[in-house]
Parts: structure tokens; C-alpha cells; sequence
């Protein structure tokens, strides 16, 4: 041991500081001896995870793509290169995209986990020089490119999160300053959708209908009702319907003219979050009252509308009764719903449900107006396939151009 | 980002047009910035290297431009006839409103125009804006989020309106001035998604060509029609689309123009319904602007 202490290396006569330090000469010119020491050099490096982190993970996840194989993955890294962290911005990046197919993009405890793959202190600036031209940049920009992530991705961080950073780059560098920026600024706008949508939405599709239809619906009195076609012996399609009607939608309906139709319109498209519902709504046309109101509310607006009238007298000349809220400019909605096949069968289903509590529903002509919910943007999706051939055919002339 | 300080820069700018001409040293200082990605001081230009793909001959240009002038001088004959005319001043009172835009018509459809990511090859989002049988503006599309795999593009899936900014005659810039009011006004119909509006301003430096206020407007989805009222005072500054870290509360007197953004990053259709557009003024708002203003580090350099 003690003759290994004082052999120095041929080229740079430099000596180890100690015999058990694993600090080795990377130096390309010294290379060789290191190959010369160990022949397989090659074939461990190919072994390492950064050069296939992304097969890694895919290889980790045979069994599920889920949140415990995510983390298992990450920390079998960890453990891996516990000592030298090679190539830990390289598998961060891998471990970012592959975080929306094992579903852990919108959990911050993953963020944390794939946080803590930076080494600690060592990347910290030691002078306000170091420190304004960003110290490490490659791993800043990592750090705050996983920042980044979280934002597209509505997590916000926590103080942990914030004191790790400090641990890691410290509190001057780019990174801790984007963590401040996120830290003012998404609480801030995280409660400001008047409309709110619960952050995690439930797996149940009942339960999704329910809170879109929730969301949707304007009157206060409003009900919602599920219905399982399973009991109706008419109905060819098995499924769920979500219904939502109020007291005030069940006058309406009772008080319809005799003879007068009612339309089912739809799909029409509403969103919560990242998904997406096709609903459809019970129309009727617009009622006496509305019109009233509307030709009378609606001089006054055209006086209110420009500018240099606005002294007269905006007292109305007549009197009408304020219409409800159901009575809308196109039509009366008179309710909505969202089936599990949004199928005409689950809509017909949907209207005996409805005769139960609008027994004036069973006396009355009911038109389908079924449209897809993408009319006049189906176009849209053939433009692509033409746009995606023309980029096949450029790539093709580009590779014929290299080649000759 | 940080905001580089607009005096640092009036200098910078200063001495490069000055003495572009004569030094000959600095002249690639300006072409070796490249337009896009430049996260530098010095911008090239204010469209900042998105440029439209019709190229017309200087004849063409020429002969439009004679066309254009009989509709020039009018709108300067009009103008006059207005100045002349030494309209009276009344102050604006509680809950007067002025209509910006009421879109059942195509002119003011017309006077909107449509982008997205796709127009300038940086995605496949399509989008269209167009007045449908009740008399509204429709604004939709299919919003995409697949990135093209041209190595440049990070992340795509965007659609925009944006109306034309205010032009006085002979097309000269003549921005808003809103300072009566407090609130701007949407009656929409949406689809539960968020969608942004961005006021651009008008503003001299390179620094601050692209400055915008911001702030969102929320949808609730479904068949009823919903009345945003959005207090100017909300509105948030951000440039290139990240918010600043040095804010000031909007000038009311400097906004060109209105867009409406949709870039949720959900893959799929939308639609968004827009009655008018009108501003408002509600005296009961007394907040000026509704993020502090206070430095908590004020040694610092950021």
C-alpha cells in the first residue's frame, strides 16, 4: 500500500492525495492508461444509465407505469451514482419526459424526488461574480428547466422545495430567482378562476359529468340526477346519464304552448382542466316574455350605447317582466346533459328520464339537431395529415440532396 | 428574464445608429444578433423576425399605396371636421360604458386578425373568426400541442386574435386612451377554458416594443352567456410572454391594440362566442393596480 502512496503518474507526476481516493485523471491524453488499466472501460461506460435513460425507464415500468415505479426508478439511480452523479442533468431531462406516462407530472413529491438528483454544495457560487454569470449553467438551466416543467404543469412548489435549492445552487443563483418569480406569482392566479375546477378531477366519469354539468349550469336551484340505463328496457345502449334541470327549467317546460316543439341540441364541447365533455341541451325557442324584455331593454341599450347620449332620460316607457336566467337571446334552455355514449339512443333514454318530472315533455314534438362537436373543424385534422406528408416529402428531398 | 434597465439601453442604442455609418467595426454587431432567439438588449426589429410571407414588388407597392390615398384624405377631412367642430368635454360618471366592439358585423370581424402557431411553421394549431347566424363573433379552431420536430421549437399550441391597431389618416399609430375607464367589459359564451387578453402597448424604446398587459379571461362553458368584468387594474406587464419582475400599473393612454390568446396547452377544439367588447367605468374601483410595488431586496441587482 504504502509503495502505491508514492508512485506518482508518468505523465503529469502528479500523486494521488490519498491511497483510497477515488479521484482519477480524466484528462483526455490520459485516458489510455486508464483503459490500459481496465480493458472492459468501454463496455462500462455503455452501461451507465445516462446513455439510455430513457430505455431505462421503460424497462423499469414492465410491470406499471405508475408513481412507486417512477420513484423506484429514480432512486435506483440515485443509488447507482450515489457518489458521482454522472450524468444527472442528462437523466433529469429523460426523467421530465417521461413523467406524463407514468402520470406523475401534476405530483410535486415526484418533483422533489427528481430535484434531489442534483448534487449538494458542490454547485453553489463561491463570489457574486460566480453567482451573476450563473455558476454550472448546464445544471441551472436543468433546475430551472424542471421548474418550468412544474409551472406547464399547475404544480407549485413549496418551501422544501425552496430550502433544497438553497442546499444546491444557493439562494443568489438564476435558479432560486425563478423559484421566487413562481412563488409570488402562482398563488397569486391560483384561485382567480371565478369558475373553479377542483385540481385533481376524479377518475369516475359520473362524478367528472356531474362537476362539468355543475360548472355549466347558472341557476343556483340547479339539480343534478344520474340515471343508469340498465333499468330502461327501451334502451339499446347501456350506459350513464348525468342530467341537470332546476325548478324554474320545469315551469318553463310545463307552461310551453300546446303543439309548440322542443329541440335537443348538441354535442357541444366544455372542458375541465385537461378533459374534455361532449353535453347536449334541451332547447325550446325563445318565450313571450323574453321578447318583451328583450324589445324593450333593448332600445334603452341602443340610447345607452353611444357615448354623447347618455344625459336622457333612461327611465323606460313601458313595463316588463325580467325573463329567467334559462331564457337566453338564442332559445330557452330548458336542460342538460351528458351521457356516457353521447349516442341519439342515451339522448332518448335522457327524455323518458325527463317525462318523469315534466309530465308535459310526453305531450310535446322532440327534434334532434345532432351535430359532431366538431363541425367545421374536422377539415382541420385532414390539413394535418397534408402537413405532415409534406414534411415526409421534405425530409425525403433533404436525404436524397445528402446522399447525392 | 429580467428586464434589462431602459436607460442602459437607451445608450447602447445610441451609439450603435449613430455610429453604424462611420465605424465600420460596429456594423456586424447588429448581424450577428439572430432575430428570434436573441435574449439580448438590442432588437432588430419590432415584429421580432416574424415577417409576413406575401413579398410584393415595389410597383405593386406603389400602386396600392395610390389606391389607398382617396380613403386617406377623407379620413383627414373627417378629422378636421371633428377638431373644428370643438366638442364639448363631459366627465365620464358612474356606469358609463362605451362600446369597443360589438361583432356582429364582418367589418369589425375584419378589422381582427387571426394568428397561430401554424402561420409561421412553429406548429399545427388552425383558427378562424367569423360572425355566425345570431349576429356573434365566432373565435375557434383545434388547438394543437405537438411540437414539429424542427429542433427549435420547444413547445407549441397557440391561436390568437388581435385587432388592428388604432390608425389615424395616412396610417399614422394613434393609440387608445382608455384613462376614464376602469373596466374593460366581455359578453362571451366559451368553453371552460381560460383564455388571455393582451393589450399591446405603444411604447418607443427596443426594450419595450414588446410590451404587453395581461390578464385572463375565465369561461365557464355551457349554453348560457356570461358578463366578465375585468378591472384594468389586474392587468399584468409582461414582455415575449413572461411576466416581468419589474412591474408598473398600466397606461391607459398607450394601448394600440386588444388580443385574445387561447394557449392552455390541452390538445383539442375550441370555441369562444364574443358579443361586444366595452369599457366601463365603475367609481366604487379604487384599486389602482393590483400587485405590490414595494422593492423587498432593494441592494439587490435583479
Amino acid at each position: 500500500m504504502a509503495s502505491l502512496q508514492l508512485r506518482r503518474c508518468l505523465l503529469c507526476f502528479s500523486r494521488p492525495a490519498s491511497p483510497f481516493s477515488r479521484a482519477v485523471h480524466t484528462s483526455p491524453r490520459l485516458l489510455h492508461l486508464m483503459d490500459a488499466r481496465d480493458p472492459n472501460q468501454e463496455k462500462k461506460e455503455k452501461k451507465l444509465i445516462v446513455h439510455h435513460a430513457k430505455q431505462y425507464f421503460d424497462e423499469m415500468a414492465q410491470k406499471a407505469r405508475d408513481k412507486k415505479t417512477f420513484i423506484a426508478a429514480v432512486s435506483k439511480y440515485l443509488d447507482h451514482e450515489n457518489v458521482y452523479r454522472r450524468g444527472h442533468v442528462e437523466f433529469v431531462y429523460a426523467s421530465l419526459e417521461k413523467m406524463k406516462e407514468f402520470n406523475v407530472h401534476r405530483d410535486l413529491e415526484t418533483y422533489k424526488k427528481i430535484l434531489d438528483l442534483f448534487p449538494k454544495e458542490k454547485l453553489k457560487p463561491q463570489s457574486s461574480w460566480q453567482a451573476e454569470l450563473m455558476h454550472y449553467p448546464k445544471q441551472q438551466q436543468c433546475a430551472i428547466d424542471l421548474l418550468e416543467h412544474m409551472e406547464e404543469n399547475g404544480v407549485i412548489p413549496d418551501d422544501d422545495m425552496g430550502y433544497a435549492l438553497i442546499n444546491i445552487f444557493s439562494q443568489r443563483s438564476h435558479v432560486f430567482r425563478r423559484y421566487q418569480r413562481m412563488m409570488y406569482w402562482l398563488p397569486k392566479f391560483k384561485h382567480q378562476n371565478p369558475y373553479p375546477v377542483p385540481r385533481d378531477l376524479p377518475n369516475d366519469n359520473v362524478e367528472l359529468a356531474k362537476l362539468a354539468l355543475a360548472r355549466m349550469a347558472v341557476d343556483l336551484e340547479n339539480e343534478i340526477s344520474v340515471f343508469q340505463t340498465d333499468d330502461l328496457e327501451s334502451a339499446a345502449d347501456k350506459t350513464f346519464i348525468v342530467s341537470a334541470q332546476s325548478q324554474t327549467q320545469r315551469d318553463l317546460i310545463t307552461s310551453l304552448p300546446k303543439g309548440q316543439s322542443v329541440t335537443v341540441e348538441g354535442g357541444f364541447i366544455t372542458y375541465l382542466r385537461y378533459k374534455s365533455f361532449i353535453y347536449f341541451v334541451l332547447k325550446a325557442e325563445k318565450t313571450k316574455k323574453a321578447k318583451d324584455f328583450e324589445n324593450i331593454t333593448g332600445k334603452r341599450k341602443d340610447n345607452a350605447s353611444t357615448f354623447w347620449n347618455y344625459f336622457e332620460d333612461e327611465q323606460p316607457s313601458e313595463l316588463a317582466i325580467r325573463p329567467s336566467v334559462h331564457e337566453q337571446e338564442d332559445g330557452t334552455v330548458l336542460a342538460m346533459c351528458i351521457t356516457g355514449t353521447s349516442s341519439k339512443d342515451s339522448l332518448a333514454s335522457w327524455l323518458k328520464y325527463l317525462e318523469v318530472e315534466n309530465p308535459n315533455l310526453s305531450n310535446t314534438p322532440v327534434v334532434f339537431l345532432l351535430k359532431s362537436p366538431t363541425e367545421g373543424k374536422q377539415n382541420y385534422a385532414e390539413e394535418e395529415d397534408e402537413e405532415e406528408e409534406e414534411v415526409k416529402r421534405l425530409e425525403e428531398a433533404r436525404k436524397t440532396i445528402s446522399d447525392g | 428574464m429580467n428586464r434589462v434597465p431602459s436607460l442602459s439601453h437607451h445608450l447602447v442604442q445610441m451609439t450603435s445608429s449613430r455610429h453604424a455609418k462611420k465605424c465600420a467595426f460596429l456594423a456586424p454587431i447588429q448581424s450577428c444578433v439572430t432575430p428570434r432567439a436573441s435574449i439580448g438588449i438590442y432588437e432588430k426589429d419590432r415584429r421580432s423576425g416574424y415577417k409576413s410571407n406575401v413579398k410584393k414588388t415595389n410597383k405593386e407597392i406603389m400602386k396600392e399605396g395610390l389606391g389607398l390615398m382617396r380613403g386617406e384624405f377623407w379620413k383627414l377631412k373627417e378629422e378636421w371636421k371633428h377638431n373644428l367642430n370643438f366638442d364639448k368635454f363631459y366627465p365620464v360618471q358612474h356606469g358609463d360604458y362605451e362600446r369597443l366592439w360589438k361583432f356582429d358585423n364582418k367589418e369589425t370581424i375584419d378589422n381582427f386578425t387571426v394568428t397561430c402557431d401554424s402561420n409561421h411553421h412553429e406548429g399545427k394549431s388552425q383558427a378562424e373568426f367569423f360572425v355566425n347566424e345570431q349576429k356573434k363573433g365566432v373565435f375557434r379552431g383545434f388547438l394543437n400541442t405537438d411540437v414539429a420536430k424542427d429542433g427549435r421549437v420547444k413547445r407549441a399550441g397557440y391561436a390568437n386574435i388581435k385587432s388592428q391597431p388604432n390608425m389615424k389618416s395616412f396610417f399614422r399609430k394613434h393609440p387608445y386612451d382608455w384613462t376614464d375607464y376602469t373596466h374593460l367589459i366581455f359578453r362571451c359564451r366559451g368553453d371552460g377554458r381560460p383564455y388571455q387578453l393582451i393589450l399591446h402597448m405603444d411604447r418607443y424604446f427596443d426594450v419595450s416594443w414588446n410590451d404587453t398587459y395581461q390578464y385572463a379571461l375565465f369561461t365557464r362553458g355551457g349554453p348560457y352567456w356570461q358578463t366578465a368584468k375585468i378591472p384594468f387594474s389586474k392587468f399584468f406587464l409582461a414582455s415575449k410572454g413572461r411576466i416581468q419582475d419589474k412591474q408598473t400599473p398600466i397606461d391607459l393612454d398607450q394601448i394600440l391594440s386588444l388580443g385574445i390568446t387561447l394557449g392552455d396547452r390541452v390538445k383539442g377544439p375550441f370555441q369562444l362566442e364574443i358579443d361586444y367588447i366595452a369599457l366601463l367605468f365603475d367609481d366604487h374601483h379604487s384599486q389602482q393596480f393590483a400587485y405590490e410595488m414595494y422593492e423587498c431586496n432593494p441592494s439587490s441587482l435583479y
